[in-house]
């Protein structure tokens, strides 16, 4: 008698698990906000994919639970029945899935280009590099005039300048180092090329819903475009957040993986992203203490 | 229960599991947790071999067999390593008190045996050390070690090792004091810590708020002085003839007079800012006469031979081609391959002059500022190091002075 409760203790589990789903959202367990471009595609597929798969698993669990609960304790003096299974219902259960799977395959594929196709990605506004390293995140911004140009040559011929492709290569003696910073502004179609000076590492910005790996020997260009902003300017002039969207390495790198957090810097106009480059380009030249 | 008698004792071993691994580490730190005796060895005069390679991950170079020239049969020794062990062992009891007296224990960590007004300067009080001495378990202590050691589990691991604090010397620092004197200003160990060292395994830590890294500095400081402290006293102790060797009864004197001492250095430090001179007005000027001063000697204007400062003996091609050395520590460094644009202390104008002005404490890198015939040379280095990484540029001072040779590439 007692081993029915077996089938008790597996529908309560799964219960409460469903039921996790349900409150998540409410209780801030859900997804981080959204301030991307392509963070909505991104979404969508979530959900879609969460239902589809949602739907399947309480099918599946519930008829498993019936099964523990009705097959339970029954005695042990009734032979077993073999049964050549049923070709028809293996037929239909193997063909379904496989036809959602090609079409969340067909349906993912816009999304996926949106994010990551080259040809896809819209000319920037602004460009900078990332070098990922043992546990930090190196950027390297060039300054204003040079950017500048590229931008404008970029728009122009639709097509990656040799100017910004060489700068990727090779550093510029004027270019402004940052650490764990990702400084860009509200609308602006964000690029950078991201490297790493040792081992793999993982750029994740959940916020943007972007993650693209750093491949150790490999320059990746990576782009996105932020929806919201989140820096404001306190009284002293120092950029303050109202708002933390983290960097974080998703790939594991070493014992300080867990500790490789940088922050995402959405400025609110040009204007306000242009008086912190240059702010940062003085402090990187001081000739006073 | 649910199921048989097994079944339930492993549902209840697991629940009792999940209490043990959910219920945090941190609050039940040990109270008599002690810092532990310094048993590696004591480099106490710098090595002047040459290092035949750096030492393999998983090691460190100096237990006594791997260091060149233990030289200890003699007395009083005459050798560049001490082996604490070789040490009284009533002293070291004695000192192991008196340590405990005067800097307490990780979890309750002080710094005894100073004036208010010391302590207050340096922001040692207690509240400030035990709070930078639970951050530091947190964040610092698995490459640092315990006691500042720089012998933490990932210590053999990363290469560069990290910095043992017990020496009381730290590369970085903008104070003019004379070397041997000479520590960092609490600005130079806050910039460490918000932009970490490049091309080392030392992370930034600018996510950590303002007051987080001011409560670390003062732990590493406590940690400094504490090593420092004991370090001396053993060196001081090996020194001494056989027939003078200090008894367990002067420990706890001649602990405060060492405490004295080195807080005195503390203090100084912030006050003795290198200010740079004004910065030149002639850029590729100066860089071409920053090339001139980084070689050994060069012909001015008027074809008379000058001595240069002759950088360029250590950073041999510019650093393409550079030697090992064996640093004070006794662990093993190369001078900067400054044609990489990696800068450990800092890369903006003003760290550079630092370094050259009054070199890097511990790493065989010279204080430069009596070697330049002026100060402003020390911007010529600068200026010139600031293209060096950049063939374009290199390429632009040839063009500007197409009847000079340079040797750079």
């Amino acid at each position: 008698m007692h081993q029915k409760w077996w089938s008790v203790l597996f529908g309560v589990v799964m219960a409460a698990a469903a039921l996790l789903f349900v409150v998540a959202p409410f209780a801030g367990w859900w997804l981080p906000k959204n301030v991307s471009s392509y963070g909505p595609g991104v979404d969508n597929l979530f959900y879609l994919i969460l239902a589809i798969t949602g739907f399947f698993f309480i099918l599946t669990e519930a008829v498993l639970v019936y099964c523990l609960y009705k097959f339970a304790d029954r005695p042990a003096d009734t032979k077993a029945q073999y049964i050549h299974g049923n070709h028809k219902l293996e037929m239909f259960w193997t063909a379904i899935p496989a036809a959602i799977l090609l079409l969340i395959a067909l349906l993912q594929i816009k999304t996926w280009e949106d994010i990551k196709y080259r040809s896809k990605m819209p000319d920037p506004d602004v460009v900078f590099e990332v070098s990922a390293r043992q546990f930090e995140w190196r950027v390297r911004y060039p300054v204003p005039h040079t950017m500048a140009g590229w931008t404008a040559d970029w728009k122009r011929d639709n097509a990656e300048p040799a100017g910004a492709k060489s700068w990727a290569k090779q550093p510029h003696s004027d270019d402004i180092h940052v650490v764990n910073e990702i400084h860009t502004w509200k609308g602006a179609n964000t690029r950078f090329y991201l490297t790493t000076r040792d081992v793999l590492h993982s750029f994740y910005l959940p916020n943007l819903r972007l993650k693209q790996d750093a491949v150790p020997g490999k320059r990746i260009p990576v782009w996105f475009r932020a929806t919201e902003s989140n820096v404001e300017r306190d009284a002293n002039g120092q950029w303050k957040l109202t708002d933390e969207w983290d960097l974080v390495c998703a790939e594991l790198c070493g014992w300080g993986h867990y500790k490789m957090i940088g922050r995402l810097y959405v400025h609110k106009d040009k204007a306000d992203y242009d008086a912190w480059l240059e702010q940062a380009q003085k402090d990187q030249d001081r000739k006073q203490p | 229960m649910i199921a048989s008698p097994s079944a339930n004792k492993g549902i209840i071993a697991l629940a009792l599991a999940a209490v043990v691994l959910f219920s945090g580490c941190e609050e039940n730190y040990n109270e008599n947790q002690v810092y532990p005796e310094r048993s590696d060895p004591l480099v106490v005069e710098q090595f002047e071999s040459s290092p035949v390679r750096i030492d393999p991950p998983g090691l460190f170079p100096n237990t006594l067999a791997e260091l060149p020239n233990p030289k200890e049969a003699e007395s009083p020794p005459t050798g560049k390593v001490v082996d604490p062990s070789k040490v009284d062992r009533g002293y070291r009891d004695a000192m192991g008190k008196a340590l405990e007296k005067y800097f307490g224990r990780p979890l309750h960590p002080l710094v005894g045996g100073i004036e208010d007004s010391e302590r207050d300067a340096l922001k040692l009080d207690k509240e400030t050390l035990a709070e930078g001495s639970r951050l530091y378990r947190l964040h610092c202590l698995h490459c640092h070690g315990l006691s500042g050691n720089g012998r933490g589990p990932t210590a053999p691991w990363v290469n560069p090792h990290p910095r043992d604090y017990r020496q009381g010397i730290f590369k970085f620092s903008s104070s003019s004091q004379p070397s041997g004197s000479r520590k960092p200003r609490r600005d130079d160990l806050l910039r460490t810590l918000k932009q970490g060292i490049e091309g080392t395994s030392m992370p930034s830590f600018a996510l950590q708020s303002e007051k987080e890294l001011d409560q670390l500095v003062s732990y590493v400081i406590h940690l400094s002085i504490r090593g420092q402290v004991e370090y001396e006293m053993l060196k001081e102790w090996n020194k001494a003839s056989s027939k003078e060797k200090p008894k367990p009864g002067d420990v706890d004197d001649g602990m405060k007079e060492w405490i004295t001492l080195i807080i005195g250095m503390w203090k100084g430090a912030d006050a003795a800012l290198i200010t740079p001179e004004a910065f030149p007005e002639d850029l590729w000027g100066s860089i071409k006469h920053g090339y001139e001063v980084f070689q050994a000697n060069y012909k001015d204007d008027k074809g008379t031979m000058q001595a240069g400062v002759g950088c360029i003996s250590c950073h041999i091609d510019y650093g393409r081609a550079n030697n090992l050395k064996y640093d004070a520590w006794g662990t093993i460094v190369r001078p900067l391959d400054l044609t990489q644009g990696v800068y450990r202390g800092g890369r903006r104008p003003v760290d550079l002059y630092w370094r050259i002005h009054s070199g890097i404490n511990g790493a065989q890198m010279p204080a430069s500022n009596n070697a330049v015939k002026t100060q402003k040379e020390i911007w010529d280095l600068v200026n010139f190091l600031q293209i060096l990484p950049y063939p374009k540029m290199r390429a632009e001072l040839r063009e500007k002075y197409k009847d000079y040779t340079f040797e750079m590439d």
